[in-house]
């Protein structure tokens, strides 16, 4: 019960923040119901799953998802985590959780200075956007109007996606946050776009690491149905909210979510291995 | 970026072409699909493993919580099957959870479709990129036991 109750915290955020709530899942499981790392790692894996289906089947329907940039990006990403599996056991996972726990800590603050940010003004598309087709428009659904947008630097996005990629294959995490941020203030998308689209492009990331996973007897059926139901219930929950809040409440969540999971990445990679 | 009235009749606004399209519809219809799919089977099991062992819950936890202990999970399409046929709990809902992670990789392999049916050869092809970087990180890596 417990762990349902918590599941479906983490979908409702997950689903607004646009990342998969495995920041919630794993140290709920571990820390608070001293569930063994190898599980929590593996049901947080179908909790990204969950939470990205979930959440974009209405995400997309409601055309807030950019669905060309998503797929160009996922080029970067599952590069990115294939080179991260390979490469792993080379490098020193704790080193990588202090160094990226750095990074994100270090990229909350040009966000907190536009917090209150509602859309980014003056983006004009850069010559791969409008090569690439990138622009695109969602409608308000406070307002009626329709929003359109432009995009700006999407070779920084896309490296940036790779990056994000990497860290997964790397560190077995979703890295929502680094997708969001790499839409957000790489490439300037408003802010429900970026939190969208990546909560739309997490289930690849994630499931290109689950086979992984899954053959190594690390999702627990007992453990992985009770998160999945929650999240799923919980991410439902998150998109009505996320449709009819503003970009700026968007951001409120996120930001804070994203220091928790910079000093979260910070903790693991000075504590445990 | 610039903030206009909705268009009277829906008229298209520049750059807008792909919010027009069947593409979202189905997208949502598949990812909907999967989830309500797998949470059905996922309820099924749970429910099962309650009927059949109704003490089963605290064990489970220990279980868990020791990181030496291998508990008995299935890990292959062939272990899952096998299960399915004896009713196995823990079988229906890896089932469940199989479904689940299938879900992404289906709608990128249905999206290939939507962009080839809409003649829009440049993302036909960056969706089949997706598409193959996804099966060779899945079941390559997944064989090799790498990561």
């Amino acid at each position: 019960v417990t762990v349902f109750g918590g599941s479906l915290l983490a979908g409702v955020i997950g689903a607004i923040a646009g990342l998969g709530g495995g920041v919630l899942v794993v140290p709920l499981l571990t820390v608070g119901l001293g569930v063994d790392i190898r599980y929590a790692i593996g049901a947080s894996i179908i909790s990204v799953i969950a939470t990205s289906s979930g959440a974009a089947a209405a995400y997309v329907k409601d055309r807030l998802i950019n669905l060309r940039i998503a797929m160009l990006l996922e080029i970067a990403t599952t590069t990115g985590a294939i080179t991260g599996a390979i490469v792993t056991g080379l490098v020193d996972t704790r080193v990588l959780f202090v160094v990226f726990g750095a990074v994100l800590l270090l990229s909350v603050l040009p966000l907190i200075r536009r917090i209150g940010e509602e859309l980014p003004v003056g983006i004009k598309n850069d010559i791969w956007a409008d090569r690439l087709r990138l622009a695109s428009s969602y409608a308000n659904a406070r307002t009626g109007k329709i929003v359109a947008y432009e995009v700006t630097r999407v070779p920084l996005g896309f490296g940036l996606m790779y990056i994000a990629g990497l860290i997964s294959g790397l560190l077995g995490i979703g890295s929502g946050t680094f997708k969001v941020l790499a839409m957000d203030s790489g490439m300037r998308l408003p802010m429900k776009v970026s939190s969208t689209t990546s909560n739309f492009m997490i289930g690849v990331t994630a499931a290109a690491s689950a086979g992984i996973y899954f053959s190594r007897g690390d999702i627990a059926p007992l453990l992985a149905a009770p998160v999945a139901l929650g999240v799923l219930l919980g991410a439902m929950l998150g998109t009505r909210f996320l449709v009819h809040a503003s970009n700026s409440t968007v951001r409120k969540v996120f930001v804070p979510l994203m220091a928790a999971i910079a000093i979260e990445m910070l903790v693991r990679g000075t504590t445990t291995g | 970026v610039t903030v206009e009235e909705a268009p009277p009749g829906g008229k298209p606004l520049p750059g807008e072409t792909a919010s027009h399209s069947p593409i979202n519809d189905v997208i949502a219809l598949i990812l909907r699909g999967g989830v309500y799919t797998s949470a059905v089977i996922l309820v099924l099991g749970l429910v099962l493993f309650l009927i059949q062992s109704p003490a089963g819950r605290s064990v489970v936890t220990e279980v868990l919580r020791s990181s030496t202990v291998r508990p008995d999970i299935p890990t292959s399409f062939g272990a899952v099957g096998q299960g399915l046929r004896n009713f196995n709990a823990s079988s229906i809902i890896e089932l469940g959870v199989l479904v689940l992670l299938a879900t992404p990789v289906i709608r990128v392999a249905a999206s290939i479709f939507l962009f080839l049916f809409e003649a829009d050869w440049l993302y036909t092809v960056l969706t089949s990129v997706v598409l193959v970087l996804l099966l060779i990180s899945i079941f390559l890596l997944g064989a090799l036991g790498i990561g």
